[in-house]
C-alpha cells in the first residue's frame, strides 16, 4: 500500500466516524445529575474503593463550578466524612485530603485522635501529620510534639516537624533539631526550612553555627547555605568542612 | 445529650440544664461569658473546633432564653461569620429573639451567600455533632430565620433601632477607661524600632486597631488593616497638621516579626511613618489583652478566635470610643479621630 492510499484509508475512517457522531450524538448528562450520582456511589460502603474515589475526583471537579455546585455540597460533605472512616485506607486518605482543605473539624478531629491513639489509626502517622500541618489554626503542635518523642520513623518526624513550623513557641525546639547532629538529616532538614519560616533571625544565627562547624555534613550546610543565600545572606561563612561519611 | 468528656464537666452541666429549660433563664452575665473569645472553655483549641463549640453554647443559651442578650454575637457571625455552624447558630439567635435590630434581613442574607461554598449540614442536639445526625443545612437554618424577619405578608416583627439592639451585660464598649496602665509596655514596629505604649500613644490623640498576618477571615484583619490605610489619607487630607496615632497592634506577636508586619502593611497599602504604624509586643501579649479586655482567644499555637476591635484615645490616655465585633467605615472613624484632635486644639 503506498502512502497516498494509506491516507485515503484514514480519512474515510475517520469521515465514517464523525458521520456516526453527529447521526447519533452521545448523550451526555447534566453535571446535577452526574453529581447525584457519584454522592451516592461515595456513599455506597458496597462499591469498590476504586468507584468512590473515583467519585470524590468527579464531585471535586464540580466544585469549581461554584454556584452550579452549591446545593449539593452538604451532601458531599457529609459522603466525605462517612469515607474516612471506611475499611480501604486509599479511601479513607482521599477523603480526609479533600476535607483538611475545606478545614473541617470533624476531620481535624479524627486525624488528632487518630494519632493519640484515642480512636482507629485512619492514616500512617506521617501522613496524618502531614495532613494536619495544613492548618496552621489547628492546634496540633502538642501532638506533633508527642508523636515526635515517640517516633524513630524518620518521615514521621519530620512531619512533626513540619506541624510545629506554625507554632512560635516551638523556634527553640526547632533550632535544637537543625543543629542536632545525632538527629537525622532529612529531619534537621525539616528543622531547618521550619525554623526560616518561623523565626528568620534565629535562623540566621543558627545557620551560621552550623556554616561554622568544620564537623557537620554537606547537605546540611548546602541546605541551610542555600536558605541563607535565598535570605539575601552573604555567604562568605559557608566554608568546605570535612565531610563525614556518617550515614544518620 | 452533651459529652462531658469534650466539655468541662461543669460547664457540661451548665448547658445540660439550660438545654432542659426551654426559655426560663433569663439574663445572666455569667452564662453569656462563655461567649466572650478568651472563656477558658475555649484556650488552646483549634480554631475551627472553638467555632463548633462556641455555636453548639449560643445556640443552647437561645434555647435557653437568652436570645436577645447574644444578638451581638449573632449580629457579628451575620456580618462577618465564615462557619457554617456558627452562622446556623446565629440563625437561632435571631429566630428566638424578642428584638432585632433594624436591617438583619440584609445581614442574613448576606451570610447566606458566604455559605453557599461551605454548607453542611448541622446538628445542635449533641456536642460533637457525629456525621448524619443533622437533619437541616446552615443555609436551612438561615432562610428560615429570613422567613421570620421578612415575611412575605410584609408583617414585621418589633424591631430596636441600630445604636440600641444587642448590647450584652457582658460586653461594655469601650471596655475600659484609658490606656495610661500600658506606658510602660514594649512595642516594636514594621521597621523593628522599639519605644513604649506611653511614647507612641502619649499625649496625643490615637487610633489603635488590633489584628494579626495570618487571619484568615478577609472581612476581619485585612479589612482592617486595609481601613486604616484609608482612615490615614483620610485624616491627613482633612488636618495636615494632624499628630495623631494610627496603629495596627497585633494579636500574634510571636509570629509577626517586623518583617511580616511590613509585607502585610504595604500589601495593603498601609503608609508606613512616623504616625502610621504596625506593632507587636516584644513582651507577653497577655498585658494588653488583659489591659485593654480585648475579645481574643488562642489556640496552641495562633489565635483561634477574635472579634473585630478599635479603640479611639484621646490626648490623656482616655478611651473615648470603640468599636467591637462590627464592621466599620473609615470614613466615620476618620471623623471621630479628627474631632478628637479638633476638640483639642479648640480647648487650648
Amino acid at each position: 500500500m503506498n502512502v497516498k492510499e494509506y491516507r485515503r484509508q484514514v480519512e474515510a475512517r475517520l469521515a465514517a466516524r464523525a458521520s456516526v457522531s453527529a447521526a447519533a450524538p452521545v448523550a451526555t448528562k447534566p453535571p446535577e445529575q452526574t453529581w447525584k450520582e457519584a454522592i451516592a456511589q461515595l456513599s455506597d460502603s458496597s462499591a469498590s474503593a476504586e468507584t468512590r474515589i473515583h467519585a470524590i475526583q468527579l464531585l471535586q471537579a464540580g466544585t469549581f463550578l461554584g454556584r452550579q455546585f452549591d446545593p449539593f455540597r452538604a451532601d458531599y460533605i457529609a459522603a466525605l466524612r462517612a469515607a474516612i472512616l471506611d475499611a480501604d485506607i486509599s479511601l479513607r486518605h482521599s477523603a480526609l485530603d479533600v476535607l483538611v482543605d475545606f478545614g473541617d473539624e470533624f476531620a481535624r478531629q479524627k486525624l488528632t485522635e487518630s494519632l493519640r491513639g484515642i480512636g482507629a489509626q485512619l492514616l500512617p502517622a506521617a501522613a496524618a501529620l502531614g495532613l494536619l500541618a495544613r492548618d496552621d489554626h489547628g492546634s496540633a503542635s502538642e501532638v506533633a510534639r508527642d508523636v515526635f518523642t515517640n517516633s524513630t520513623d524518620v518521615p514521621t518526624r519530620a512531619q512533626a516537624v513540619r506541624v510545629l513550623g506554625s507554632d512560635p513557641t516551638a523556634s527553640g525546639f526547632l533550632a535544637r533539631i537543625m543543629n542536632d547532629k545525632d538527629e537525622f538529616r532529612e529531619v534537621r532538614r525539616a528543622g531547618a526550612v521550619a525554623l526560616r519560616n518561623l523565626d528568620p533571625q534565629l535562623f540566621r544565627t543558627k545557620a551560621a553555627e552550623i556554616l561554622d562547624d568544620h564537623t557537620d555534613f554537606k547537605d546540611i550546610k548546602a541546605t541551610v547555605g542555600g536558605a541563607l543565600e535565598r535570605a539575601g545572606q552573604a555567604l562568605d561563612r559557608f566554608r568546605s568542612a570535612r565531610p563525614s561519611d556518617d550515614t544518620k | 445529650m452533651i459529652d462531658a468528656a469534650v466539655l468541662p464537666r461543669d460547664v457540661a452541666a451548665i448547658l445540660s440544664d439550660l438545654a432542659s429549660a426551654n426559655g426560663s433563664c433569663g439574663e445572666s452575665p455569667d452564662l453569656l461569658r462563655l461567649m466572650r473569645e478568651d472563656a477558658p472553655i475555649y484556650r488552646g483549641k483549634a480554631a475551627s473546633e472553638v467555632e463548633r463549640l462556641r455555636a453548639f453554647i449560643m445556640a443552647t443559651l437561645a434555647q435557653a432564653g437568652l436570645a436577645d442578650a447574644l444578638m451581638p454575637y449573632a449580629i457579628e457571625e451575620f456580618e462577618t461569620g465564615t462557619s457554617p455552624y456558627p452562622i446556623a447558630a446565629a440563625a437561632r439567635v435571631a429566630r428566638a429573639a424578642s428584638m432585632r435590630p433594624e436591617g438583619i434581613a440584609e445581614l442574613i442574607a448576606g451570610a447566606i451567600e458566604r455559605l453557599r461554598p461551605i454548607n453542611e449540614f448541622v446538628h445542635f442536639d449533641t456536642y460533637p455533632a457525629q456525621p448524619g445526625t443533622g437533619s437541616m443545612t446552615a443555609i436551612a437554618e438561615a432562610m428560615e430565620t429570613l422567613a421570620v424577619v421578612r415575611p412575605k405578608d410584609g408583617s414585621t416583627r418589633r424591631t430596636a433601632p441600630h445604636c440600641c439592639a444587642g448590647h450584652a451585660v457582658a460586653e461594655p464598649v469601650p471596655a475600659v477607661r484609658s490606656i495610661a496602665g500600658l506606658s510602660e509596655l514594649e512595642l516594636q514596629n514594621q521597621d523593628g524600632k522599639c519605644a513604649r505604649f506611653g511614647e507612641l500613644f502619649g499625649g496625643r490623640a490615637s487610633l489603635i486597631a488590633f489584628f494579626y498576618t495570618r487571619c484568615m477571615n478577609p472581612d476581619k484583619c485585612s479589612r482592617t488593616i486595609s481601613q486604616l490605610a484609608e482612615v490615614e489619607r483620610l485624616v491627613r487630607e482633612a488636618l495636615p497638621q494632624s499628630t495623631a496615632m494610627i496603629a495596627g497592634v497585633s494579636y500574634d506577636p510571636d509570629y509577626d516579626l517586623p518583617e511580616r508586619l511590613q509585607r502585610y502593611g504595604t500589601e495593603r497599602r498601609l503608609p508606613f511613618g512616623e504616625q502610621c504604624q504596625l506593632l507587636r509586643s516584644t513582651g507577653p501579649f497577655a498585658a494588653i489583652r488583659d489591659g485593654l479586655q480585648l475579645g481574643v482567644g488562642y489556640g496552641a499555637s495562633t489565635v483561634n478566635r477574635h472579634r473585630i476591635e478599635l479603640l479611639l484615645v484621646d490626648q490623656a490616655g482616655g478611651a473615648v470610643d470603640a468599636n467591637a465585633r462590627r464592621l466599620w467605615e473609615a470614613q466615620e472613624v476618620a471623623n471621630a479621630l479628627i474631632a478628637i484632635e479638633r476638640n483639642a486644639l479648640s480647648a487650648r
